[in-house]
């Protein structure tokens, strides 16, 4: 990893900015960033690239071998590295840590997550063959995010399903089953 | 014009003619066909028995005069008697319409129970498989440790069937757990 020093940085909060803005997964491939962070630290749009690109680069490295100790990020700075400026973005990316890494989290691949279930129990009491009857049916509502599109603004499509009473005991017999397993694991 | 319990409809001479017709079996070839008849009623497959083919003729139908027969009889939730009674009027002998009354009471509970059981089901649940596990690294982060489990729901749509797959959190489970014990506490209080 090559770093420039940068050592014309106006105010910790530039800094703190910059490390925010380079972390989407976006930022490097951004020319509008590289042309605003080229404004604020007054260098080229291609320095600023490539500041924007380690900046990425060092962040998603700290988030994904999760290092935590100040010691651990240091050491990844090349030892001719403006020290203060070492530290100060050392701590700025420990501070950003745990949010980048719930970001990450909740934006990993996965099959449509359940947003929202809703249900109601109804009462059958006639139909066409059978002019009388009094049979309970349940009815279950479901929404589900589609996460192939951006979280939060999904695609969210929704399912209802009809259940009779024997399906749902069965349906819970395998629910049950699998709380069984989960506290099993749970308890290991 | 006959009055009949099981149906206000009026039926065609052939459907009367043809209850007359069992007049002309004897008891024992009765009771085997009404044992057949309640047999296909209540596990509707290939009727595969060795018949007589003039016999058969008459039987097919006897057979579809039946299937009006038993399908208006569930409609109106008729009595073992009510039964008797439309039999007598439609010019079935004594003997035969007891016996045929007598069977249709041994089989009723079953039968109705498979006319329910064919009741208009919208989007029903016909398969759920599941299976959970544990993330164990993402591109992100080299090592996480979150559990998740995923469904899937098999519906019937008509004739075919539709899965629907989704991933719950743990928390989310044990809502759907709840939430589906409370929907069975709300069932049972119906039956």
């Amino acid at each position: 990893m090559s770093y420039l020093s940068h050592n014309k940085a106006p105010s910790k909060d530039a800094v703190r900015q910059l490390c925010a803005d380079s972390f989407p997964s976006g930022a490097p491939e951004s020319w509008r960033l590289a042309e605003s962070t080229a404004g604020t630290l007054s260098v080229s749009a291609i320095e600023a690239k490539e500041l924007i690109a380690a900046l990425h680069t060092l962040s998603h490295h700290i988030l994904f071998h999760n290092l935590t100790a100040p010691e651990q990020i240091l050491v990844l700075f090349p030892k001719s590295f403006h020290p203060s400026l070492k530290i100060l973005i050392t701590k700025i990316m420990l501070e950003h840590s745990p949010t980048w890494r719930n970001e990450a989290l909740s934006n990993q691949i996965s099959l449509p997550h359940l947003v929202e279930m809703d249900w109601r129990v109804d009462m059958k009491t006639a139909s066409d063959s059978v002019s009388r009857m009094a049979v309970p049916t349940c009815l279950v509502h479901m929404k589900v995010e589609d996460s192939s599109c951006l979280r939060g603004s999904g695609a969210l499509s929704s399912v209802t399903v009809e259940l009779s009473k024997e399906t749902l005991d069965t349906m819970l017999d395998g629910l049950g089953r699998i709380r069984d397993q989960l506290s099993v694991v749970a308890g290991k | 014009m006959l009055q009949l319990q099981f149906t206000k409809d009026t039926l065609p001479d052939s459907v009367s003619n043809d209850f007359q017709n069992l007049n002309k079996f004897n008891e024992q070839q009765f009771t085997s066909l009404t044992e057949i008849l309640f047999n296909f009623l209540l596990e509707p497959k290939e009727v595969n028995t060795p018949m007589h083919e003039l016999i058969f003729d008459i039987l097919t139908d006897l057979v579809s005069a039946f299937m009006l027969r038993q399908l208006g009889s569930l409609k109106k939730n008729l009595t073992e008697d009510q039964v008797k009674e439309d039999l007598l009027t439609l010019g079935v002998s004594e003997d035969k319409a007891d016996h045929f009354s007598q069977q249709w009471s041994l089989h009723y509970p079953v039968l109705s129970r498979l006319a329910v059981g064919q009741t208009l089901m919208v989007n029903q649940l016909v398969d759920m498989e599941w299976k959970f596990g544990v993330t164990v690294g993402t591109s992100e982060l080299q090592k996480v440790g979150n559990t998740f489990l995923q469904l899937k729901l098999v519906i019937r749509k008509g004739n075919s069937t539709e899965n629907v797959y989704m991933e719950l959190t743990l928390p989310q489970f044990y809502n759907f757990l709840h939430e589906m014990e409370r929907a069975k506490a709300s069932m049972d209080c119906f039956s």
